[in-house]
């Protein structure tokens, strides 16, 4: 699983975690074990304001893009994130 | 000068350098009051009250004649009994300055010191931060004012190309979250992705068409369709929008 941040300053928060190809966002569980190799599943079907460009499977790779909301203050990892390349299982480390 | 005005004037002085005010013997706050009310007027800038004569400084501290006529006293219970008059006044003063801020009122006699350009936030729509808030981050410039409104720049998009009888759609993230989704753009032309010459793409844009919507609160949707031609190389755009950051 790859998770491509864009940042974006916002007031709300998000917490991140993973289980396989399973996605917690902010408590709510998305499960993008079902997309099969080379499809592409549409922002517009995934019900999250954080989600909002196409989730992808390529080579057995899940490509998700996020909003990663940051503050007034953030620091320049948060505001000129890096992708996260596979992270472990668990709470997804993201920039402050 | 009788006698009953040199008593007077000793006892004034006495009680007006003394830290134990006695308000029996004296009413000083009446005196105190005319004393107040002259700074305020405008003509004269001098008052003679009980038979001395008081002047106001430029350090905002009441001054009088000493009872031999030979220096000035700085009365500083003039200027207590202002700031009871004036909670506001007296707020004001409490405040440390900083480089680029302002005081605001947060109530009656409450004041707060905010920075001109900081984190703009706010409560029921009225401002509790910054005028302004400036911010970049991978996505863009953005600005968030006081009261609401909320632009935000995004530069180099690449519209890809497409063949006739096709499109595309691109969705750019806004460099801040607007309110909802009533949040307009507007677009400037750079020019062709990768060409240098014609910029027949640019032309193609223009007559194919090109419309925008928002498709929630953070993404502004730019479509092309090539009614009329095929997009060979693709198109480089600037993107401004223009929202609310709260209702």
């Amino acid at each position: 699983m790859h998770i491509i941040l864009i940042p974006q300053r916002r007031d709300d928060t998000l917490m991140l975690s993973r289980e396989g190809d399973v996605l917690i966002i902010n408590e709510e569980a998305y499960d993008f074990s079902q997309v099969p190799d080379g499809a592409t599943l549409p922002a517009s079907a995934i019900d999250s304001e954080f989600i909002v460009h196409e989730v992808q499977r390529i080579d057995g790779v899940l490509y998700i893009t996020i909003i990663l909301p940051h503050g007034a203050d953030a620091s320049e990892a948060a505001r000129f994130p890096a992708p996260i390349i596979d992270p472990p299982n668990g709470v997804v480390e993201l920039p402050q | 000068m009788s006698l009953t005005n040199l008593t007077l004037r000793a006892d004034l002085d006495r009680l007006l350098t003394s830290q134990e005010l006695d308000q029996n013997q004296v009413n000083l706050r009446d005196i105190l009051d005319q004393v107040a009310s002259g700074w305020f007027s405008e003509d004269p800038p001098s008052v003679t009250i009980a038979g001395m004569l008081w002047t106001k400084r430029s350090t905002g501290v009441q001054y009088r004649r000493s009872v031999d006529n030979e220096s000035w006293i700085a009365e500083r219970e003039v200027f207590k009994e202002l700031q009871n008059k004036a909670p506001n006044l007296t707020a004001l003063t409490d405040l440390v300055g900083a480089n680029g801020s302002i005081p605001v009122f947060t109530g009656v006699g409450a004041m707060a010191r905010r920075p001109i350009v900081g984190t703009a936030s706010q409560s029921g729509g009225v401002p509790t931060g910054s005028i302004v808030e400036s911010g970049s981050n991978a996505n863009g410039l953005y600005w968030r004012y006081a009261g609401g409104m909320q632009a935000c720049l995004r530069f180099n998009i690449i519209i890809p190309p497409h063949a006739l009888n096709a499109g595309s759609t691109v969705d750019v993230a806004a460099a801040a979250a607007f309110a909802d989704s009533y949040f307009i753009g507007a677009v400037q032309v750079v020019g062709q992705y990768n060409g240098s010459g014609a910029h027949v793409d640019v032309g193609s844009l223009y007559t194919n068409g090109m419309y925008m919507t928002t498709v929630n609160a953070t993404v502004m949707r730019i479509s092309t369709w090539g009614y009329s031609k095929a997009l060979t190389t693709g198109v480089i755009l600037n993107l401004l929008t223009i929202g609310r950051w709260h209702l």
